[in-house]
């Protein structure tokens, strides 16, 4: 079931074309740290910043079956659909994890290039934590679109609904409630990074990596287990 | 004296026991009860909005059933431990991701389904899909995705078939082929059920009619010459 799943999602063309669009906004942030913001420290951490096509890429192989309606061939072949959202989530971890190898292995020499080039110390303190932290919340953010898309299952609304709550919705609460950034899902996954700066205003330190991870995980879980509850059992019609 | 050849068809047996379904206020399928046997093609007639489509779909396990059972050899589809090398479905002709090949779709179902990626190139040859395989779906005319739901269908070599309105978007050439397909199938003892709304064509596929109208089956006949006459006296 997951080769199967794995082998959908190379065989997406809109997989591929997200991870190279990740990759590239990476290496984007990369040039913001290290030629606009200075900040040299945080710049290998920039790896994680495709985070949002991850997200993009869980919900496309995940409400894309309710949209193409291919969910009714997956039915068919497993009907047991808890089975099939167990399959998803743990096919999306690795798709995810893959766009976060491609984004580290792309960043990683630009971000050391355009290092050197500002004159700057090409090694970091922190850069494999910061690069294998980066594979990590990629992968989590993936799960966690999957979780979403099984969810909501119209692929639209639920693009929209993660754009509204990254964008402005989560800005607009920790604004408002800085004690919850550090909880929030772009707090977690930063705490996975060990992002030191902070767009957001976060209150406090970001979590533990390993807190970070399993918060992370849980919003995820808890997002499958309604989808189970509510979304999935509906008829397929 | 125990018969094997028995015990297998006994288990090919399409089985629906007082089903019933309701959507809101309407009654979709309404304790409704039939068997399908193997050895023979049967039509499950009925006028747009009849319940056929809801009672194929409760037998697929896409659609809980409100009260009743629905089974293949006496087994519910959820818990079939091989569901696609048992039954093989036809459904809506649109449900292909349009981005996908023909052979990508059909290797895919095949990794869920743990079978041998060797099952693809003689499904795509036995629908006539072969020169399209490697052509994405989304070009596909209506004809060509019902051949590919057909093919999707046979992969697990299923000894069950149940088909809704296959027949939709064929030619006639198309038709003429798929009549004979079924009809062979049959023959070498598969247990096959198709739905329609095309009395023409039931009459010549089919050796059997299941007739349903507001959800209750209202015939379970042999089709003879007058099938359209009585089709037409039972439906008013």
């Amino acid at each position: 079931m997951i080769r199967a799943e794995l082998f959908k999602a190379r065989h997406t063309r809109s997989v591929w074309g997200l991870t190279a669009i990740a990759a590239a906004f990476c290496v984007g942030w990369a040039a913001l740290e290290v030629f606009v913001f200075h900040q040299i420290d945080d710049a290998y951490a920039m790896a994680q910043q495709g985070y949002i096509f991850a997200l993009l890429v869980g919900i496309q192989l995940t409400a894309g079956e309710y949209r193409h309606q291919t969910i009714t061939w997956t039915l068919l072949v497993q009907p047991n659909r808890g089975r099939v959202i167990t399959t998803k989530l743990v096919a999306c971890g690795v798709i995810g994890a893959a766009m976060g190898v491609a984004a580290a292995v792309v960043t990683a020499p630009a971000t050391a290039l355009m290092l050197a080039v500002s004159g700057n110390p090409v090694v970091t303190p922190g850069v494999p934590a910061a690069l294998l932290g980066s594979v990590l919340s990629t992968a989590l953010w993936a799960v966690f679109g999957a979780a979403i898309g099984l969810l909501v299952r119209n692929q639209v609304a639920a693009t929209i609904a993660a754009f509204v709550w990254f964008f402005y919705a989560e800005w607009f609460l920790v604004a408002m409630v800085p004690a919850v950034g550090r909880w929030t899902p772009t707090g977690v996954s930063k705490s996975i990074v060990g992002w030191s700066r902070d767009g957001l205003p976060v209150a406090g330190d970001l979590l533990p990596l390993w807190a970070g991870t399993a918060v992370f995980l849980g919003y995820a879980v808890v997002a499958a287990v309604v989808a189970r509850l509510v979304s999935v059992r509906r008829e397929v019609t | 004296m125990w018969n094997p050849r028995l015990t297998t068809r006994l288990s090919d047996m399409i089985s629906v026991d007082h089903l019933s379904k309701s959507f809101g206020r309407v009654k979709a399928v309404d304790d409704l009860s039939f068997t399908v046997r193997p050895g023979s093609v049967t039509g499950f007639l009925g006028p747009n909005g009849a319940g056929k489509t809801t009672t194929l779909r409760m037998l697929l396990g896409l659609v809980t059933p409100g009260s009743g059972t629905a089974t293949i050899g006496g087994t519910a589809y959820v818990d079939l431990p091989s569901p696609i090398t048992t039954v093989g479905a036809v459904l809506e002709a649109t449900s292909f991701h349009p981005g996908r090949t023909a052979r990508v779709h059909l290797e895919a179902m095949c990794l869920a389904a743990g079978l041998s990626m060797d099952r693809v190139n003689p499904v795509l040859a036995e629908v006539g899909l072969t020169e399209a395989a490697d052509r994405r779906v989304g070009g596909f005319s209506l004809g060509m995705r019902q051949r590919l739901a057909l093919a999707s269908a046979l992969l697990g070599d299923p000894a069950v078939l149940i088909l809704d309105e296959p027949a939709n978007g064929l030619d006639p050439q198309a038709i003429h082929w798929l009549r004979g397909f079924l009809r062979a199938l049959a023959a070498g003892g598969c247990t096959v059920l198709v739905s329609s709304h095309v009395l023409t064509e039931m009459a010549v596929t089919a050796e059997r009619v299941l007739i349903v109208n507001h959800g209750r089956l209202i015939a379970d006949r042999e089709v003879d010459a007058n099938l359209e006459e009585t089709y037409l006296e039972l439906v008013r």
